[in-house]
């Protein structure tokens, strides 16, 4: 059996081709994208942030539980949001029925 | 026409998941800590996969209530959508989940646990957004 040592290098090297592989795809294929997308530049730039910051944690090679876990929390309360968002969206289109009293 | 070219937010993402994943992934290999770094990695993977299914998931739901002819119609668009997406809601936590364990062991296992439920919530969410 392969040490953790091992195996974290065979992993490092299997993650870099495969990202190697879809980054040659992903290229291809903005090259006909023409669509400006704040949502997707927000996105980018969240992960570019994301590398900067690993090279920076990564400098005292700690790593902290409770901040994976609250990365967790990010998703919950920002998919929470989005429900929100697409719910007023919609009532907005669509105004919900005013409840129907009873007739004296 | 090409899947992507129809879901820019999908190019998008798949971009910032590589990228992020070939960034730490050279890092990981030019630092002594290689377990520590991995699993950085794989945190920021799961990161970069996150916040690019958050911004897909709200044009989504717009594009179903834009597409929507009624109220009704809309909600259970947007219900159908949901019951789609929790799998993926799910997948996330595992991956989290395992990712946080790892940091607290020093095993083999743990480890490939978390660098496996990395790659499952990556490939669910290309999966999700390039299918819908």
């Amino acid at each position: 059996m392969p040490s953790p040592k091992t195996t974290a290098v065979l992993a490092t090297i299997t993650t870099g081709l495969s990202a190697l592989e879809v980054i040659g795809e992903t290229a291809a294929s903005l090259l006909g994208l023409t669509t400006f997308d704040a949502a997707a530049v927000h996105a980018f730039l969240a992960g570019v942030v994301a590398v900067v910051n690993a090279f920076k944690n990564g400098a005292d090679g700690t790593l902290d539980p409770e901040a994976i876990n609250a990365e967790l929390d990010k998703l919950t309360t920002s998919i929470a949001d989005n429900d929100v968002a697409a719910g007023v969206q919609l009532d907005e289109k669509f105004p919900p029925a005013p409840p129907v009293t009873p007739a004296p | 026409m090409n899947r992507l070219h129809r879901y820019p937010i999908a190019a998008y993402f798949l971009l910032v998941v590589c990228s992020a994943l070939f960034a730490t992934s050279l890092m990981a290999s030019c630092t002594s800590s290689q377990r520590a770094d991995t699993i950085h990695a794989a945190v920021i993977s799961v990161d970069a996969a996150r916040d690019g299914f958050v911004a897909w998931d709200r044009d989504h739901q717009q594009s179903l209530i834009d597409q929507s002819t009624s109220r009704d119609i809309g909600l259970k668009a947007l219900a159908s959508y949901r019951d789609q997406r929790q799998p993926i809601m799910d997948t996330f936590e595992v991956a989290y989940r395992a990712l946080a364990l790892a940091a607290t062991q020093t095993d083999d296992p743990s480890l490939k646990a978390a660098l496996s439920s990395a790659g499952d919530i990556v490939d669910a969410v290309k999966k999700l957004m390039g299918g819908l």
